[in-house]
């Protein structure tokens, strides 16, 4: 047991240290400009993802369950998909390549964060199982995924947004275009949570004949998703935008992470298993 | 009834009433629902919090989802996404037969060449042509988008209706069953729970739980649980069925969950300072580990002022899960004071004050949810149309290109999305140079 965690953990620090290394890299390729730094930036990203893959596929073969019952678990899958999020929606809108210096530290930060958690092995209870829970666990992380593209594009235009800005600023795209790449990653986002959620309401019926129980995780699993909607609304509605919609979803995202990892400590109920 | 039209679909008001929700369910979740804790600690609670526990008392915040002013917003909301969609299936509708000739926002540019050469390279590009009038062109890519909206909120309202249906209708409630025990219609059930349009749950026939069959991981972690069930009829027949965790039962329309709560009931016969004896059964929920004792407390059982506190291991030598033989201790407590403890063995008695007991029998229970409820198509049907909706509306927003004839024998393109337009700007770009110009723009 001792020597499989100690497997998983060091694999998971090779992946900390590629994934630091493209951040370095990326992030100095953008600040000086230097585009073919910042496009190499991606080798240690793509080896990283693969050791770190190899870290997560280790650990479920391990534990005989997927990543999404203890925190490391749980972080470092969350981590995974937020850089394969970016990846696959890097290819689809190349304009996106920037959110890269927000995205590529937010990974490695959570993969070490993981690795200090205890890795050991936590059973999955028989409640956990079935094709909707995959869909309900891989939705939210998918839709965390676009959230923290979105709060790079957010964070983006408060920085570009004020009277003296730093030179490397002018390789973002201009302030319109970064407003509009975050209110659409937050589209994005706002969609995906909406069917985790409803996958999870599908779950819960066919595990324990309830669809909805008002558990705390639930609970604030739809305020952060109505809050959405009320972003999604006021800039469709008001014309909301700028800086006031930058903090607007700066609130959503911090409302979300709360949601993904706080809420299951507030209560006992199936989704108090996880995170734990 | 157009004014009030109006006011349901104006921004403000969808704003308020989102605002509202938030709100309110944001209140739910710091003030605890009647519906959700126990009236003990509900009482602990009000005692933490005297001037919020009056507070909330006297707005009726305990019970928010019941309450009138949420059924308003809920109605309030039903109301604006209803006219809402009505609308926007209109705007799609005319969007997909009637496109506006004017195209606002669009970005034109001329390119050398036919209209029909024009044509092959925009098919070519994965638009669909959908109808020539005025000498112009038309296409369009992903039409479908233009429902995204209609159906997202489509989606909302058949949920909010199907869910209100079953708040209304759904009958629930909980068995708690041993081994060989039957549980008649008569019974009242545990937790239960109806809609105001429904009567209290009853089982449909008299319900005995045959075996509880169970399994454990090496970590003694449960790995599977399931009962083994017969209904038997009033006209004597029997059926039998099985329902595990995930694997539901479905007898006369009632569906029968597994609960995750199982354990052990002990038959102990109690006889009192009065002589007479009554049978008593305790249900303990399962240890978590062999050498981890379970634990239950019933007050009241044996008169006021008294607690009969139980506990029991599987393995009275407390070695494994796999050998059954169990050692329960009652312990009886008179105005929180111990009075004494008795250790019991099936067949043993013991004596605490002036109360003897004897572990007559044990057998296995387990818990099982009982749900009948009308209406989750509906609701599963919503969540799909909000699904289909929200892919619709985000990843495929419809692009339109017209081309037509224009003067000095050069072909008018123009281009737009109907929806994030700066998103797509590589697309126009990838348009122009598939038709031979270059593309200027950063």
């Amino acid at each position: 047991m001792d020597k499989q965690v100690a497997i998983c953990v060091a694999l998971n620090w090779l992946a900390v240290l590629c994934y630091v290394a493209a951040t370095i890299v990326n992030v100095s390729g953008v600040i000086f400009r230097k585009e073919v730094v910042e496009q190499r930036s991606y080798q240690p990203v793509w080896l990283g993802l693969l050791v770190h893959s190899a870290a997560i596929a280790y650990w479920w073969r391990v534990v005989g369950h997927g990543p999404y019952m203890a925190p490391s678990e749980v972080l470092s899958a969350d981590a995974w998909i937020t850089m394969v999020v970016f990846l696959v929606f890097l290819r689809i809108f190349p304009r996106i390549r920037t959110a890269s210096v927000i995205v590529f530290p937010v990974v490695f930060l959570m993969v070490a964060l993981a690795n200090f958690y205890n890795p050991g092995i936590r059973s999955l209870p028989p409640t956990f199982g079935g094709i909707w829970l995959v869909l309900h666990i891989c939705f939210y992380k998918i839709a965390f995924g676009t959230l923290v593209i979105a709060l790079a594009f957010s964070i983006f235009h408060l920085l570009k947004n004020r009277p003296i800005t730093a030179a490397w600023m002018e390789r973002l795209p201009s302030l319109d275009g970064i407003d509009l790449y975050a209110y659409r990653f937050a589209g994005f986002g706002f969609i995906f949570w909406a069917i985790g959620m409803l996958a999870g309401s599908i779950w819960a019926y066919k595990s324990w004949g309830r669809y909805w129980g008002w558990d705390p995780v639930e609970t604030w699993s739809l305020i952060t998703w109505l809050l959405m909607g009320g972003y999604l609304h006021l800039r469709r509605f008001f014309r909301m935008s700028g800086n006031r919609a930058a903090w607007f979803f700066v609130l959503c995202f911090v409302m979300s992470v709360v949601s993904l990892f706080v809420t299951s400590h507030m209560g006992t109920s199936i989704h108090a298993e996880y995170f734990r | 009834m157009n004014s009030v039209r109006r006011f349901f679909l104006s921004g403000k008001t969808v704003i308020c009433l989102i605002a509202a929700a938030l709100f309110a369910i944001t209140l739910s979740a710091f003030i605890p629902q009647s519906f959700l804790v126990s009236p003990e600690k509900m009482l602990a609670w009000r005692m933490a919090h005297p001037l919020l526990g009056s507070l909330s008392e006297l707005l009726g915040l305990h019970h928010i989802y019941t309450h009138p002013v949420f059924s308003a917003v809920l109605a309030g909301t039903a109301v604006s996404l209803s006219l809402s969609t009505r609308d926007q299936c209109l705007a799609a509708w005319r969007r997909m037969c009637r496109p506006d000739p004017e195209m606002p926002g669009a970005e034109s540019f001329a390119v050398v060449g036919s209209v029909e050469h024009c044509s092959q390279v925009i098919s070519s590009l994965g638009f669909l042509r959908r109808n020539a009038g005025d000498g112009v062109v038309r296409f369009v890519r992903h039409p479908w988008g233009y429902w995204g909206n209609a159906l997202l909120h489509f989606g909302m309202v058949v949920s909010i209706a199907a869910s209100l249906f079953i708040a209304l209708t759904q009958q629930r409630g909980v068995v708690q069953i041993a081994e060989g025990t039957p549980w008649y219609p008569s019974y009242p059930l545990l937790s239960e729970e109806h809609g105001l349009l429904a009567k209290p749950l009853v089982l449909p026939d008299t319900l005995r739980l045959d075996r509880v069959t169970y399994r454990f991981r090496p970590d003694n972690s449960v790995q599977r649980l399931g009962s083994n069930l017969s209904f038997m009829s009033d006209a004597g027949t029997v059926e039998t069925g099985s329902v595990e965790i995930n694997k539901i039962l479905i007898h006369r329309g009632m569906r029968f969950y597994q609960g995750v709560e199982f354990g052990h009931a002990f038959f102990v016969e109690v006889t009192g300072p009065d002589g007479l004896s009554r049978m008593f059964q305790l249900q303990i929920q399962h240890p978590e580990a062999p050498g981890r004792p379970a634990y239950n407390d019933y007050s009241g059982l044996l008169g006021e002022g008294q607690l009969l506190r139980a506990k029991y291991l599987v393995d009275a030598a407390g070695k494994s899960f796999s050998r059954v033989d169990p050692l329960l201790t009652l312990r009886l407590e008179a105005g929180g004071r111990e009075i004494g403890r008795v250790p019991l063995t099936v067949g043993e008695e013991g004596v605490i004050g002036a109360y003897r007991f004897r572990l007559q029998a044990f057998a296995p229970w387990s818990r099982l949810l009982v749900v009948n409820l009308v209406g989750m198509p509906a609701i599963f049907l919503g969540f799909f149309i909000i699904c289909l909706g929200g892919v619709l509306h985000y990843f495929a927003p419809p692009r339109e290109v017209t081309v037509c004839e224009a003067a000095g024998g050069v072909v008018m393109v123009r281009w737009r999305a109907v929806k994030f337009a700066g998103f797509y700007m590589d697309e126009l770009a990838s348009l122009k140079q598939s038709l031979g110009l270059e593309d200027n723009h950063g």
